[in-house]
């Protein structure tokens, strides 16, 4: 229950009302975004450019930013807190900018904690709400985690090296000793999984739904990818430790499949949405695990702008018709999948295979899939054309941003870490495909305890110890 | 016979015939909720109608947990901003205090009880509003939890196993796989799930002997039902109002319901309902304002100032609401009365409007009126006809009618004669978007498809958003297009592909001359008449269809009134109306269009198939249109605190929450000719049915103004009054925090009871002031006042609502002259509160 005040006496204007934060923060918004060429521009020329991945994850949170920001002037207009709401807003995208450009780890540590308290206090936007409150709790907590960790990591790191330098820092992690490096990159990637959410620490976001549909649309495409971000800025660290890939891959392979099931049983959009970003967020991670930079770098801002769109279309929800729960054709998924599984084990073994063999494939088998689909519904050659042509555009433009995130990464994939591995995970995704489409033909429900303990997933306890009115 | 037979106690279980009816009464807490997919107004306090207005807001506060009214501050500050007049309120609590002389009796020297309540009225300090503690209920989250999953419509891909066992039964059979549930109830829960009946109306006859004994069982299941309103209503829509076969797979009744919570209760796991917190006392507080020694004072007057002062906040906001009626309807009667002898026009209008009697149209047709020598009518926006409507893009039929009627034809939409090859076209392009939904929503499911589906779709997202946030009219254009041209080439058949008839021809005849009968439009009409429904145009809104047509079950009006036209057309049915007197000119071409109250363009519908003789005419009605929408755009731009160009800009933008003010401000219903309320400006606030009492003799045409649309005015003028009470327990609260749950309706936040009622930003305005005054509905009709006695004298409900004070009702008596207000049943007569002349 929201248990806004609506019946506040009007306040003498305040002098932040006075300054209209909606605009400013707005406006704001759209002109460091549209500045942004000019910047790394300048940076070029003054010779400290600034990285290709920091330009991405910049342009990224600016322009899911300024578009919620801009989204809110309209959707937020009767909003009590208003110009917090936008300030915090400015606030957050401004913490994301600092710890992704700045190379000093004092600066990089504040405005990752800062990031992260933002966030809990937009999910905890209605302070009159007991659940807001709770859940904003919850990601404070949470966050509380995963912050530490960071923190160890920058500290032990920067405490080796001898510098606050990051760049510095980094390189001179492949000279540390292997314990240590492993012991610097499990933390990082705890960090990682807080605020990615990965299990266990997919809590927070799956009852995070207290806060305004903007925030959240903003969180699901520029906040928690920051881990993403995390392990992609130490990628050395991480290359250094394969243990902490083994975890990543581990930890992001249960979150996958874990994220998928939870949005499968959602009966409401917002939750549903969010399984689904636990399942992105894990196949993130667990690509970065297997040495997919660039793949991953692609599916962060991937995700971040399709989930962003899904939000804040979330109040289209409420037409979706009855039983026309669709999916693939199971049949064109049955042949589809093993195909795949036996090219993947082909390249495997044949030595050509790279780190992003997995995300490539699974790529190739859903356009390979849909295409199917397509092909064998009764529809009219017309509209198969279209359907196709989409397709192909989509394709094509996925091929784009994959590319671009390979220019922009120094190192685009590393080798494959272990081939087994590579081909019992394909093998897992596509078997669960075919699974999933021939159960979802079939109409036939899961298992009641998966069932149920899907649902449950992350609910936020009802009565907090000393909550009660 | 064994004498030695124990003696034995009469069974406590209950019959389950004897809690089925227990079950049906419970029931009645709650109105049945429509799905946000076609809302419906409803009043929250349906089950209390049978009580007087102020003791059924009193008992359903207590049930629901609720405010009885808007808090002091709130009227203050509306009394403060001139929405409410202080002779008003000073009237209302001169009422309250039994008449003048009571009100000025002194308590004090120079103090008089009328003073006092004033001080209380306006001054005194108040009781922090008080907060609603659900959310903080596990077993009400419990509940919630499984409804959801239960009847889910849509959204999830992966729905709850053995629902066709019905509600109780299918999540009994989950609980023992729910942690939640074993955290909640414990070791005994375990235990019920094993021995407790599968039957649920066995289980409540058991939890009821458990819980209650026999003390009062119908009491403990209706409080029962008030803890989740929502998914309670949703419930008994379900059972009383869906097609049959969109809720087949998910059988559930209010039974179910009950039986969950009796088995939480067994457990212990429901807690015991929060008495409400006790008021300060504001005796004190009196003392000191009027520097009163309270130990001086005479035991009379000692006890007439604690009556005073133990006035509660919810009697207080009563006198406040009251005053807020009087201050409409002081200002709105006298000029009714004045209008009264307005003497109609002779000359033949260049056409004839007739607009549904929704709020919004008044304003437009005033508008519409003074471009040019137009008459324009008021009439329940579904055009009489009892329909429903099949299309093929829509999935299952709508029901475009009031909800308290039943299709009694069911229309399908098929092509436009001449337009086949369009049609196919148009068809084709709504499958194939159809299509390419269903595989971007198997894609994004799929553990092989889901990751490449964000990856390969997120750019073209990215610019989809960056379109309908800043260029959203441009977005909006294609979809628009689409929809225009499907208007163009599709319009529902009043017959069947194989030639049968869906009506016969007398009943086409009884449709198209009802509109003569209850509106009292003649005859003789102009050359061009024009039905126009209405709908709204707002994006990514789950609240679209509660800005749509109610009289059509919460959906635009275009079709019925292309239904009607057809009919009003037909030569065939023009003779059979003649035979019963109402011959319609030859020269007379009916014209069906909708108005969009969001934009206040007006769509006119089969345009190819007006003569040739009538274009020009048509021509430069269409211009007056466009005129009044220009017109009734910048009248109410103000209101919306925007720009009138910001208006068509909103209705396109996916993230204006509030893109108009839908039916927020209704007060009135008024029942007479136009001409009567043509002078007044009633600001958007009034339902209009065009009457004229003298072609109405039997009073059977005010019969069914009364008790169809007006009783649908009522539930619309209750739900925005309580919604904007308690937004949270009778209105849907904060919409930016809503959930959608597909198909039926929203939650918020993370889950919790089905969300009933209207947002807050459908009633408060972004300041948090109530755009919307909370007050009750004022019916004005004209007519003979013996007429009108005999219309509610002779009808059950016209008596409960007026006799009960649900609607208040003025009869304006054109022979007199004289404005009558009704009395209501227990109004004492003394005070003066009786049928009599509201201007003295």
């Amino acid at each position: 229950m929201g248990l806004r005040k609506e019946f506040d006496v009007p306040q003498p204007m305040s002098f932040s009302a006075r300054l209209d934060t909606p605009k400013i923060v707005t406006l704001a918004l759209w002109g460091v975004l549209g500045s942004l060429p000019i910047v790394v521009l300048i940076s070029r020329i003054a010779g400290v450019p600034i990285e290709g991945l920091a330009i991405i994850i910049s342009a990224l949170t600016l322009f899911a930013g300024a578009l919620v920001a801009t989204y809110s002037n309209r959707y937020m207009r009767s909003d009590a807190r208003s110009a917090r709401f936008f300030g915090s807003l400015g606030a957050l995208v401004a913490c994301v900018l600092l710890f992704v450009l700045t190379n000093n780890a004092i600066l990089f540590a504040l405005a990752w904690v800062a990031s992260g308290l933002l966030l809990a206090g937009l999910i905890g936007h209605n302070e009159e709400w007991i659940e807001a409150r709770a859940a904003a709790e919850r990601s404070r907590r949470t966050f509380l985690v995963g912050d530490l960790t960071v923190l160890g990591a920058l500290g032990l790191l920067c405490w080796h090296a001898g510098t606050l330098r990051l760049d510095v820092a980094i390189a001179a992690s492949s000279a540390m000793p292997e314990a240590l490096v492993s012991a610097i990159a499990l933390l990082l990637l705890a960090g990682a999984a807080a605020r990615c959410a990965l299990p266990p620490f997919s809590g927070w976001l799956l009852s995070s739904m207290t806060a305004p549909t903007p925030i959240s649309a903003l969180m699901h495409a520029g906040l928690v990818n920051a881990g993403g971000f995390l392990l992609l800025r130490f990628t050395p660290v991480l290359e250094a430790a394969p243990a902490a890939r083994y975890a990543a891959i581990a930890l992001g392979f249960i979150a996958a499949l874990w994220g998928i099931g939870i949005m499968a049983v959602r009966p409401d959009i917002k939750r549903s949405l969010a399984g689904s970003t636990v399942s992105q967020m894990g196949f993130m991670i667990m690509s970065l695990g297997l040495g997919a930079y660039a793949a991953a770098l692609w599916h962060i801002v991937a995700h971040g702008l399709f989930k962003a769109w899904l939000f804040l279309n979330a109040g289209s929800a409420i037409g979706v018709q009855a039983d026309r729960r669709p999916a693939l054709d199971s049949r064109v998924v049955t042949v589809i999948a093993p195909t795949t599984l036996a090219i993947g084990c082909v390249l495997a073994l044949s030595g050509s295979a790279r780190g992003d063999l997995v995300p490539l494939l699974l790529a190739a088998a859903t356009g390979a899939a849909t295409l199917g689909t397509i092909l064998i519904e009764k529809v009219g050659s017309a509209s198969r054309l279209t359907i196709a042509a989409i397709l192909a555009g989509l394709a094509l433009l996925h091929v784009l941003g994959f590319e671009l995130a390979q220019a922009a990464l120094p190192i685009a994939h590393a080798a494959m870490l272990s081939t087994s591995l590579a081909i019992f995970i394909l093998a897992t995704f596509l078997g669960g495909w075919v699974w999933q489409s021939r159960r979802i033909a079939s109409r036939s429900p899961l298992p009641a305890p998966l069932y149920v303990r899907l649902l449950n997933a992350g609910t936020l306890s009802p009565a907090l110890p000393g909550e009660r009115p | 016979m064994n004498m030695h037979s124990p003696l034995v106690a009469t069974d406590p279980l209950l019959t389950r015939t004897e809690v089925a009816g227990l079950v049906a009464l419970a029931a009645r807490t709650v109105p049945p909720m429509w799905p946000l997919e076609s809302a419906i107004a409803v009043n929250p306090l349906a089950g209390f109608e049978d009580r007087p207005f102020s003791e059924a807001v009193r008992a359903a506060a207590e049930l629901f947990g609720a405010r009885e009214s808007l808090p002091l501050e709130v009227w203050r500050g509306l009394l403060d901003r001139g929405r409410i007049e202080e002779s008003a309120l000073r009237d209302a609590a001169i009422r309250a205090l039994g008449g003048t002389y009571k009100a000025m009796a002194n308590i004090a020297p120079g103090v008089m009880a009328i003073d006092v309540l004033m001080a209380r009225l306006l001054e005194a300090e108040t009781a922090k509003p008080m907060a609603s503690g659900e959310g903080s209920d596990p077993a009400a989250a419990f509940i919630a939890k499984w409804c959801a999953a239960f009847f889910d419509q849509a959204i999830s891909a992966s729905p709850m196993p053995h629902r066709d066992l019905g509600l109780y039964r299918a999540v009994l059979t989950l609980a023992r796989h729910d942690a939640e549930y074993a955290k909640l109830t414990g070791e005994a829960g375990q235990t019920l799930l094993l021995t407790v009946p599968r039957d649920p109306y066995e289980a409540i006859a058991e939890g009821l002997a458990e819980c209650v004994g026999d003390s009062d069982p119908l009491g403990h299941l209706s409080a029962h039902v008030a803890r989740l309103p929502g998914w309670a209503g949703h419930i008994r829509w379900r059972a009383e109002h869906a097609d049959r076969e969109r809720v087949a797979h998910a059988p559930a009744g209010i039974a179910d319901l009950l039986a969950l919570w009796l088995l939480l209760e067994r457990t212990g796991a429901v807690p015991e309902r929060e008495e409400r917190s006790a008021r300060g006392n504001p005796v004190r507080w009196l003392a000191r304002h009027f520097g009163l020694d309270l130990e001086g004072l005479d035991p009379a007057k000692a006890n007439r100032l604690a009556d005073i002062a133990s006035l509660d906040e919810g009697s207080l906001g009563g006198l406040f609401m009251q005053a807020a009626e009087w201050t409409y309807a002081n200002a709105l009667v006298p000029k009714l009365q004045h209008a009264t002898r307005v003497e109609p026009t002779a000359a033949r209008p260049d056409a004839q409007l007739v607009f549904c009697i929704d709020v919004r149209s008044e304003p437009f047709r005033r508008q519409i009126e003074r471009t040019g020598s137009y008459e324009t009518f008021g009439y329940a926006g579904f055009f009489g006809l009892p329909i429903a409507l099949h299309s093929e893009r829509a999935g299952h039929r709508k029901r475009l009618l009031p909800v308290l009627l039943s299709p009694q034809h069911d229309v399908t939409e098929g092509v436009v004669a001449g337009k086949a090859d369009e049609a196919n076209q148009v068809a084709a392009h709504d499958l194939r978007s159809v299509q390419t939904a269903s595989l971007f929503n198997a894609a994004k499911l799929g553990t092989g498809s889901a990751f490449a589906t964000a990856e390969a779709t997120g750019p073209l997202a990215g610019l989809a958003m960056m379109a309908r946030t800043l260029a959203p009219r441009l977005a909006e254009r294609s979809r628009a297009r689409q929809e225009q041209r499907r208007q163009q080439v599709f319009e529902p058949k009043l017959v069947y592909q194989t030639d049968s008839d869906i009506f016969s021809l007398a009943e086409k005849i009884g449709y198209a001359s009802a509109l003569f009968h209850l509106t009292g439009m003649k005859a003789e009409t102009a050359r061009l008449v024009v039905l126009a429904g209405h709908g709204a145009s707002a994006v990514n809104n789950p609240y679209a269809t509660a800005l749509d047509c109610g009289a059509c079950g919460g959906h635009a009006g275009g079709a019925n009134a292309r239904v009607l036209v057809a009919m009003l057309n037909d030569p065939e049915v023009r003779q059979g109306m003649a035979a019963q007197g109402v011959a319609i000119p030859h020269d007379t071409w009916f014209l069906a269009a909708q108005h969009d109250t969001t934009t206040d363009e007006v769509t006119i519908f089969d345009r190819c198939r007006v003569p040739e003789s009538h274009l020009a005419e048509l021509a430069t009605v269409e211009r007056d249109l466009k005129a009044a929408g220009k017109a009734n755009r910048e009248r109410r731009a103000p209101l919306l605190n925007r720009t009138p160009e910001d208006l068509l800009i909103g209705a396109a933008h996916w993230g204006e929450i509030r893109p108009e003010w839908g039916l927020a401000g209704n007060a009135a219903f008024l029942v007479g000719p136009r001409n009567w309320s043509k002078d007044i400006d009633l600001e958007g606030r009034a339902f209009l049915h065009s009457y004229n009492w003298e072609t109405d003799p039997s009073g059977e045409a005010l019969t069914t103004i009364l008790t169809a649309p007006m009783v649908v005015a009522q539930w619309i003028s209750c739900q925005y009054l309580f919604s904007t009470i308690d937004n949270q327990r009778y209105g849907a609260g904060d919409k930016v925090t809503q959930n959608v749950l597909g198909g039926i309706g929203v939650v918020q936040g993370n889950g919790g009871d089905l969300k009933v009622g209207l947002p807050c930003q459908s009633l408060f305005t972004d300041m948090g002031e109530p755009f919307h005054v909370p007050q009750r509905l004022l019916t004005v009709v004209q007519a003979p006042l013996e007429l009108v006695e005999a219309v509610v004298t002779g009808n059950d409900i016209l008596a409960r609502l007026f006799g009960k004070g649900w609607v208040q009702l003025v009869v304006v008596d054109p022979q007199t002259g004289k404005a009558l207000r009704w009395r209501e049943d227990d109004a004492d007569e003394q005070d003066g509160y009786t049928i009599r002349s509201i201007t003295c």
